[in-house]
């Protein structure tokens, strides 16, 4: 108990509270801007919480991140484009109610679904986590080596896109964390003789390269046209939305109840449980022919599964260190640096900046009804700022950003190169997130599997010997095998049917 | 720039390859079996396998895709100049930053961009100087990182 008053203690300090609606200020202007996505507002948020104490720099990113997967709804239904991926889903459902007449009514009941969502994985993050975590103390190397794998596996197999061009992501990834001396043997690799490669390469300016500089020189080589807004002005956006969740009660506990589900697998954010959540949604209404003319009930099911995605993220990234999407990957590297390693001891060593996370991301959500409320009624002045303004400030706030860390001309340049590396990895289709897990996990990966090679004594079975390391792997080999089975059984079925 | 899957297939094949021979080279770890080459000797291996698999499914495409394609934006001379710009001016700021310090240079990064990107002439100076000041003030004011002075020295708080 007096673990959670230090917790409140932490969290309710003026300070932290301030940072808290700054952050939460920014987390609404990101996500509202088509093109700057929620894991862009996280990346560029690493080094402003560089020298911040563990708590308010945590606060920051948690209270950011929904906001701006709330806000990223907001130009989706007003102009049709997303504000985030995570809101690319529904769009066009939400869009087709504004052409209706009904701008405040999709966007009210996206924001209170956001926050009905958020709350369902906060509860489950908060009963679950410490939990898992008195589980995973008992956890070996075998255990973590598959735990990492499967995240990894995962990663692949469910973006969307083809899983041989998530593995090139990820071998991509994996190779960059070989760089340097920190492995188990401690030697240079790929240093190429310089001295600044030797610690291999920082997460923060590759973050950044990644998800924000690699936007702006997407906007370089295609600007977005002026937007379009509709003429008329925001009505009561709260009216009605009562009986509103109280008639989608069934979708919004269901989207909530798989966000959360399919935010905590490592590897799968936000975005995928939102297109997952739509699907079903559809598959399960009794009026599948309303879907795609402006029809409420995928809006709200999405909307719920997006936000509470984003809190179960956190169950396999406090719990095991392994991010379950993008953005708690960069919180991962975040955790590293504030000295709060994550895994099951963190719970045990320092349950109050755990508890104060929880807090923190109660807070976020129950904030992100009046400063949603806001956005929503400003939405309209946020939209008008040109994006021609806004992406040369980005790019500054990226180099001062990437220099910021070890105030070295360095990091500008591995920010720029990854910048780069994904702008034409994105170009063609080759997914970004699994780079950034196999950048953020390699480590770890490699760490296990050595660990576990020697204790194994060059005998492979014994990466199957405990009960729970042989569940994790076969799961992992079977995804792997998913595709040469599936393959398998079609050409079966073609050879019955020609038989036949 | 787009490529087809038999370009970037051979590209990653190439890579793997590079990566794989290099990793053989490292020497064994004392008293450890497993040498600090496995790990990335077995992703090189697996990017030229990738690789492979990529340029099969290359091969079997019909209608095959032309080994490049250019965007829209490359193909158009304003916008590939507004790309190379991004990226001269995170150069020039890299380079320029430690001798002429932050306000100059990231005056002249800001403005360039914005006159580039098609801001309005009268508000390219007053804009970068805001921002400039602004990020200034949040970066080395709020969270005391070093930006460099440069040729402001002597006006240093």
């Amino acid at each position: 108990m007096t673990h959670v008053l230090e917790a409140f203690q932490l969290v309710l300090d003026p300070g932290v509270l301030g940072t808290v609606l700054l952050a939460a200020l920014f987390g609404l202007f990101v996500g509202a801007v088509p093109g700057l996505t929620a894991t862009m507002a996280t990346a560029l948020l690493v080094p402003v919480t560089f020298l911040m104490a563990p708590v308010p720099a945590i606060a920051c990113m948690v209270t950011a991140s929904a906001m701006a997967i709330f806000a990223g709804d907001i130009p989706g239904a007003l102009l049709r484009m997303p504000g985030t991926p995570a809101s690319a889903a529904y769009c066009e459902e939400a869009n087709a109610m504004t052409r209706k007449g009904q701008a405040e009514r999709v966007l009210g009941a996206s924001l209170v679904c956001s926050v009905v969502g958020g709350l369902f994985g906060i509860i489950v993050l908060v009963t679950t986590a410490p939990l898992l975590a008195e589980f995973a103390l008992q956890f070996s190397s075998f255990e973590y080596f598959w735990l990492v794998l499967l995240g990894l596996t995962c990663a692949v197999f469910i973006a969307p896109g083809r899983p041989l061009k998530g593995m090139v992501s990820l071998l991509i990834g994996l190779l960059i964390a070989t760089v340097g001396f920190e492995n188990p043997a401690a030697y240079p690799r790929f240093t190429f003789g310089t001295e600044a490669l030797m610690s291999g390469l920082q997460l923060t300016p590759v973050m950044i390269g990644m998800f924000a500089v690699s936007e702006v020189i997407r906007h370089a080589l295609a600007p977005a046209g002026p937007a379009h807004l509709p003429a008329r002005g925001m009505g009561r956006i709260f009216r009605g939305q009562g009986t509103l969740l109280r008639q989608q009660a069934v979708p919004v506990l269901r989207g909530s109840a798989l966000g959360t589900a399919i935010g905590a697998l490592p590897g799968a954010g936000a975005d995928i449980a939102a297109w997952i959540a739509y699907g079903i949604s559809k598959r399960f209404s009794r009026t599948p022919e309303k879907f795609g003319t402006g029809h409420i009930e995928g809006v709200v099911e999405a909307g719920a599964a997006n936000n509470s995605a984003l809190a179960a993220a956190w169950i396999p990234a406090l719990v095991f260190g392994i991010p379950g999407d993008s953005i708690t990957a960069i919180v991962i590297g975040v955790l590293y640096m504030k000295g709060m390693n994550p895994g099951p001891t963190l719970f045990i060593e320092n349950p109050q900046n755990i508890y104060a996370v929880f807090i923190v991301f109660l807070l976020a959500n129950l904030l992100l009804l009046p400063l949603g409320w806001m956005a929503i009624k400003l939405a309209k002045n946020v939209l008008r700022v040109p994006r021609r303004v806004l992406m040369p400030i980005i790019l500054l706030f990226c180099v001062v950003g990437a220099f910021a860390i070890n105030n070295s001309v360095f990091d500008v340049g591995v920010m720029l190169a990854f910048g780069l590396l994904a702008f034409g990895l994105e170009a063609n289709r080759f997914p970004i997130a699994p780079t950034i897990l196999g950048l953020v996990l390699g480590g770890m990966l490699e760490q296990n599997l050595v660990t576990s090679l020697i204790k194994a004594d060059g005998n492979p079975a014994a990466f199957f010997a405990r009960p729970l390391a042989a569940g994790l792997g076969v799961a992992t080999i079977l995804i792997w095998l998913s595709p040469l089975i599936r393959r398998a059984l079609r050409r079966r079925t073609a050879a019955a049917t020609v038989l036949h | 720039m787009r490529v087809n899957d038999i370009v970037s297939g051979t590209i990653l094949l190439l890579l793997g390859a590079a990566v794989a021979a290099h990793a053989l080279g490292f020497p064994a770890a004392h008293g450890q079996t497993i040498g600090p080459g496995v790990f990335p000797g077995s992703i090189g291996l697996g990017l030229v396998l990738a690789g492979a698999l990529l340029m099969r499914s290359g091969w079997r495409q019909t209608p095959r895709a032309p080994a490049v394609e250019w965007d829209e934006g490359l193909r158009q001379p304003r916008f590939a100049a507004n790309g190379a710009l991004v990226i001269g001016t995170v150069i020039f700021y890299a380079l320029a930053v430690e001798r002429v310090g932050f306000f100059p240079s990231a005056f002249v990064m800001l403005a360039v961009l914005f006159l580039a990107f098609g801001v309005s002439r009268r508000w390219i100076a007053p804009l970068a100087a805001a921002v400039t000041f602004g990020l200034h003030f949040a970066f080395y004011s709020l969270l005391s990182v070093p930006l460099p002075w440069g040729w402001l020295e002597r006006f240093a708080w």
